[in-house]
């Protein structure tokens, strides 16, 4: 049935060639404008290519800053998660709460992360629990208020139809509220999964001795502009994993959407 | 025949500057009746009709279902809504087996489900147990809620406008399914409706309302045979019921401008 699906119009197959002709079209582009530039402005595909052989062949060096990234953006965005879900809730609960704490929550999200890194490398070191911690900061806020409104958007009608059923608050709770929250809540948890890939990022620039970030500050330091690149590719591969990852937890979590 | 709806005297305000929404309202149901409230739109019969379902309390009077002060579960009754209110992420099955899970231990499952089959056979819905809300017509989406509204063994049945979306075919094909449904099992039912059609075809008395403040205008028993049938609506004592439900809309409409 699903592999049936793939093959019609308008899903994967079709996707995978519009994807492919961008990509080559890119390419082609890319290579042609390089032809006017020297490499340390604008390095050709194929010398980009050929520095990321040279980095990956450099024994697992590549990998490390990589995995750094990725830790320091999987335990940020999992912080985010932790504190800014249950929060939401109680946030959603009591309107009160709400009045008080929105403005706070407001306040701190027009202060640019940019600006806040390298107070917290000072304060948590150059090791990557400042990263953590900025990856989280960045991702918080999405999580949060796509969280209020989630438990918000509750219809009443509904709610009122299931204490006619006999529903308990708990029942309302589970049954009702935090379903009808998921499509926004998920909303919020992909937002905030690509927003901590940049705080990790935004935090290894701040001072760090791995991670894809402190790379691309190495290499613009050196003009190894190639190197530049090759770090952004890996970035771009990251997001895009995620970006399959969180699709699939989605999928399974809310089939009924699946089939629309 | 006891009586297993009782509204006394029943008075409703939103707020305070406001006309009430009810004023001193009477009605009541006795068992095995089927009783539909009819009335402009705004006067106040869907309220009375939450009120009865107890999730509203009257400022003044008291109201009794079941002979019990106020309604406790779907051991009671239970509701359908004007457009269904299904839980979009349940299939069709899982939104029947609500109430179940809303009301009793795991235990039961299987007997569960064999109920809620049963249920869905009632309104005439067959192999769509595993289909989502939004994949069915909304024909078939009110069915739904009919039979999630039946699965529970509830004596008491209320009805909001639960035609009131669907195009007109639709319309009287549930019509006629509502009057089957009654044939074969045994419910009490308040319906509203702003149909005059609908509630003289389907009722065994019509309650008529009158809006600003709402009240009671009168009532009309409907004594016409069961089983009824489309044709029936063509007869001139059908007419004539009609006509007698209109006077009393009408003649509440005149008393308020004067």
């Amino acid at each position: 049935m699903r592999r049936k699906k793939r093959l019609q119009p308008g899903s994967g197959g079709e996707r995978a060639i519009t994807l492919l002709g961008v990509g080559l079209l890119v390419l082609l582009t890319w290579s042609w404008l390089s032809s006017f530039y020297p490499t340390y402005i604008l390095p050709s595909p194929s010398e980009v290519a050929r520095r990321a052989r040279e980095i990956l062949g450099q024994g697992g060096l590549f990998a490390l800053h990589f995995r750094t990234t990725l830790l320091e953006a999987v335990l940020g965005f999992g912080l985010a998660a932790a504190v800014a879900l249950p929060l939401s809730y109680c946030l959603a609960r009591h309107p009160r709460l709400d009045h008080l704490v929105t403005p706070i929550v407001v306040a701190m999200q027009s202060i640019p992360i940019v600006a806040l890194a390298p107070l917290l490398v000072i304060w948590f070191g150059f090791g990557i629990s400042s990263k953590i911690l900025i990856a989280a900061m960045t991702a918080f806020f999405p999580i949060l208020t796509n969280g209020v409104v989630g438990l918000k958007e509750t219809d009443p009608r509904l709610k009122e139809l299931l204490q006619i059923m006999g529903a308990g608050k708990r029942q309302v709770f589970f049954k009702l509220e935090v379903p009808s929250a998921l499509p926004v809540l998920f909303g919020g948890l992909r937002m905030g999964l690509t927003l901590s890939v940049i705080g990790a990022v935004v935090g290894e620039f701040s001072g760090a001795g791995r991670g894809l970030g402190y790379l691309v500050y190495l290499a613009r330091g050196t003009f190894d502009t190639a190197l530049i690149f090759v770090a952004i590719l890996a970035l771009a591969v990251m997001g895009i994993g995620f970006y399959l990852v969180i699709s699939w937890v989605e999928a399974v979590v809310m089939p009924w959407r699946r089939e629309r | 025949m006891g009586k297993v709806i009782e509204v006394n005297d029943v008075t409703l305000a939103f707020s305070v500057q406001c006309q009430p929404e009810l004023e001193g309202v009477n009605l009541s149901v006795t068992e095995g009746e089927f009783v539909c409230l009819v009335g402009p739109s705004g006067c106040g019969k869907s309220t009375l009709l939450r009120l009865v379902a107890g999730v509203l309390t009257p400022d003044r009077g008291e109201i009794k279902v079941g002979g019990a002060e106020k309604a406790e579960g779907w051991s009671h009754l239970s509701f359908v809504p004007q457009d269904s209110l299904l839980l979009p992420w349940r299939t069709v099955l899982a939104n029947v087996l609500l109430p179940f899970e809303l009301n009793s231990g795991q235990e039961k499952k299987a007997e569960w489900r064999a109920k809620a089959q049963a249920a869905l056979r009632l309104v005439n819905l067959d192999g769509v147990e595993q289909k989502y809300p939004h994949q069915l017509s909304g024909g078939m989406r009110q069915r739904v809620a009919l039979a999630r509204a039946l699965v529970g063994e509830a004596e008491i049945l209320l009805l909001d406008e639960p035609f009131a979306s669907l195009d007109g075919i639709t319309r009287s094909q549930l019509q006629l399914e509502i009057l089957e449904i009654r044939q074969q099992k045994q419910f009490t039912g308040l319906m509203v409706t702003h149909n005059i059609f609908e509630a003289v075809f389907l009722a065994d008395r019509v309650v008529v309302m009158g809006e600003k403040p709402g009240r009671m205008l009168g009532e009309v028993g409907i004594d016409l045979p069961y089983p009824r049938q489309l044709k029936l609506i063509s007869t001139p004592e059908f007419a004539a019921l009609v006509g007698t439900v209109q006077d009393f809309l009408e003649k509440g409409g005149s008393a308020d401008e004067a």
